[in-house]
């Protein structure tokens, strides 16, 4: 007896999920990994002495059926101030069915949000997990954004914001380059609908705007926290794990916010706590190995979703959404996601496999 | 990775090949498992952050996922290795309604790239399909009996007949080939029979079936522990001066606090520790983590401390030299599977089927061109 499962390649997976099913379905995710958390791992990434990294999401969402693995490989250059990979390579997920355990699909390539298509890697769903953020941790009557960053990771963090406020019109950008701020300002204002504003410094991005985004690929922070005003919500996309520095490849932790953004903030939240123990990402564990917060201050994505925290209580505090790593719930959810609109739309090559004895 | 030219443009293309069950079938000779998962400890106990432990994850209807990211630099390969199940619990017993084919997703180390994805479990290729990770459990027996077992070996007394029993023979035999004497005892009398008839002419050895496990261990040179019991197997009183000793059960802490065992499994006894001059195990991390009974209560008991037991790592960089006279004990707790062995098996089944023209290659995009063709 044999059976069938699918596999997608990279081209195969573009044009299908949109920047709000991956939202709902990272929110899905976490609310349910709370609950039963077994099924929820952090990211753990290992290292080859030649520089090249696999980072590993082994998880699921056993509401939409699915659990399995996660892994991309990247070659990274050696650090600086910014991290820049020398190659990155196709994620490759095996979809299970988290009923049985039958393999279903093997997924080849990013799974993109299918109107930005192809622009940076792991941006969907690092963007939607800044979403789930969104959701609860802006104020509501939110209008502008300040935004650093200019490229792929830019592009879906503000998406993800515009979906979850769309009440925001205004942005302001701040990039190292002039031209890139420019470039995404013009492309990006008439895609999205809002008035995008290069700004010249981070000062003034961070001025009187509601969001802060930080959306680059710095290895060192970004602002000073002290600029940061009251009722402003902060959402940081850099994780990075200890063994960068353990394996001689940095020689510090990577950092995005300073310690003052952390000292500052009302509330705190990451993705998973476990992965601030696993990875040691500078942001959180450096503030709380200083004692500038604690770990049962530091909230989890999941606690939003479930209402089990708040979010924001008042108009004036400062929130911030460390978007730590990512999580194989999240990864397997869109990955299901992608197959099923996959599959539908006669998308992909079926292999024959056997039944296992 | 070849040059075409699409639509006009000179472009990378990069490929993978794609292995099924069946294309992997006979492929890998004992020894080249066992120089594969050697190379994978001697790289890791270098390079440590190259192997991550494993990490499983639960659905709630009992499928499990149980990930092993790792690789082999000697070997040119990282990636991850993965298995599902779906598992019952069923009184103390834990039952596998469905076994997935693992999965083994391969990186050349060097670049990155997608080398190979193998879909099966990978079997020694004159032994076949016998029990599951039978080849990779023996294989690192293997790399212990090539630095742990007197050059002079000659007889190996073997408990189990199973396929464990097989694959861990065979691992001797490679190391050892002038091991020609094999006593075995299982509890079952016609099993033991079978093995010895099966396997003595398949092996070319003689293989006698013997009645207590006092027996089997009386005057051998090698003692196989290749059963899937919870107790000790004999006294460690038997021993005697010169033999080696290998266990395979590794056994977590986990079982007995979900109340699957009401004590840890243990298959070697205290007295077997004591009288060990050379203690070797895969991984000390996973004798602490998972608590294994048979080096986890010894420390406990103060009868041997953890810095007095080697890694495996250790003798395959010559670190440690594993037997320091004809007449010491010495033991190997192969206590459990790491990435770096599922790996760098995965790596041999993946070279050998290249070279044997097996498998589909195939073709992806480069990334550089899928930027151009799907950014919007």
């Amino acid at each position: 007896m044999t059976r069938r499962v699918l596999l997608l390649r990279p081209e195969e997976l573009q044009g299908l999920v949109s920047m709000k099913e991956a939202i709902d379905i990272v929110e899905q995710g976490y609310r349910e990994a709370h609950e039963y958390a077994a099924i929820a791992a952090p990211r753990r990434r290992v290292h080859s002495p030649a520089g090249v990294r696999v980072s590993n999401f082994p998880g699921g969402v056993h509401g939409m059926g699915v659990i399995g693995a996660g892994l991309r490989p990247d070659r990274l250059n050696p650090g600086g101030d910014t991290q820049t990979k020398a190659f990155r390579g196709f994620p490759v997920h095996l979809v299970h069915d988290s009923n049985s355990g039958a393999l279903l699909a093997i997924l080849i390539g990013e799974v993109d949000d299918r109107t930005l298509g192809f622009t940076s890697v792991m941006a969907l769903r690092t963007a939607a997990t800044s979403g789930v953020g969104f959701r609860y941790l802006p104020r509501r009557a939110v209008t502008t954004a300040g935004l650093f960053g200019s490229k792929g990771q830019a592009a879906n963090q503000l998406l993800a914001l515009l979906t979850e406020r769309p009440s925001i019109g205004k942005v302001r950008i701040y990039s190292r380059s002039a031209e890139n701020r420019t470039a995404f300002a013009r492309k990006y204002s008439a895609r999205f609908g809002v008035d995008i504003e290069p700004a010249s410094s981070p000062r003034e991005v961070i001025r009187g705007v509601d969001v802060v985004l930080c959306a680059t690929n710095t290895s060192v922070p970004l602002f000073d926290g002290d600029w940061l005003e009251p009722g402003q919500h902060v959402t940081g996309i850099i994780g990075s794990n200890v063994q960068l520095v353990q394996s001689g490849y940095r020689s510090a932790r990577r950092r995005e916010v300073d310690d003052r953004t952390v000292a500052r903030a009302d509330l705190v939240v990451c993705n998973l706590r476990e992965s601030i123990l696993v990875e040691q990402p500078g942001d959180l564990f450096e503030p709380l190995e200083k004692g500038l917060v604690r770990m049962d201050e530091i909230r989890e994505l999941a606690e939003l979703a479930l209402g089990t925290c708040l979010g924001r209580t008042g108009e004036m505090q400062i929130t911030l959404h460390k978007n730590t790593n990512g999580n194989g719930c999240a990864d397997l959810g869109i990955s299901m996601r992608a197959y099923e609109l996959a599959q539908a739309d006669g998308r992909g090559t079926w292999i024959d496999l056997p039944d296992p004895g | 990775m070849t040059k075409k030219f699409i639509e006009g443009r000179r472009v990378k293309k990069m490929g993978f090949l794609l292995l099924k069950p069946d294309e992997i079938q006979d492929l890998v000779a004992m020894r080249e498992a066992i120089d594969a998962v050697e190379k994978g400890y001697a790289g890791g106990h270098e390079f440590p952050v190259i192997n991550a432990p494993r990490r499983r994850v639960h659905s709630p209807a009992g499928v499990r996922i149980s990930n092993f990211p790792g690789g082999v630099q000697g070997m040119g390969v990282i990636g991850a290795a993965s298995r599902a199940e779906l598992v019952k619990q069923e009184g103390s017993n834990q039952r596998y309604l469905y076994r997935e084919h693992p999965v083994h997703v391969l990186n050349d180390s060097n670049t990155g790239h997608l080398l190979a994805i193998v879909i099966g479990e990978p079997v020694e290729k004159t032994l076949g399909y016998t029990s599951l990770v039978a080849l990779r459990t023996a294989a690192t027996s293997g790399v212990g009996f090539r630095y742990m077992v007197r050059r002079n070996a000659v007889s190996c007394g073997l408990f189990g007949s199973g396929g464990q029993a097989a694959n861990q023979l065979l691992a001797l035999l490679t190391e050892r080939p002038a091991i020609k004497t094999v006593k075995i005892y299982s509890r079952s009398a016609e099993n033991r029979a079978n093995f010895a008839k099966k396997y003595g002419s398949q092996f070319g050895v003689d293989i006698s079936p013997v009645d207590s496990p006092r027996e089997v261990i009386r005057g051998v040179d090698v003692v196989l522990c290749a059963t899937n019991t919870n107790v000790e197997l004999f006294d460690g009183n038997w021993l005697e001066p010169g033999q080696h000793v290998t266990g395979i059960i590794g056994g977590n802490i986990q079982l007995v606090q979900g109340g699957f065992l009401k004590r840890v499994r243990r298959e070697i006894d205290d007295r077997t520790v004591e009288r060990a001059g050379t203690v070797v195990t895969n991984l000390k991390e996973s004798v602490v983590s998972e608590q294994q009974g048979d080096l986890y209560e010894p420390i406990q008991k103060g009868i041997i401390s953890l810095e007095d037991i080697h890694e495996l790592g250790e003798l395959a960089l010559g670190q440690c030299k594993g037997r320091n006279s004809d007449d010491e004990i010495t033991y190997h707790k192969n206590n459990n599977g790491t990435a770096a062995s599922e790996l760098a098996i995965a790596m041999v089944v993946y070279e050998k089927a290249k070279q044997a023209g097996r498998g589909s290659m195939i073709d992806l995009i480069d990334p550089d061109e899928l930027v151009r063709r799907y950014s919007k």
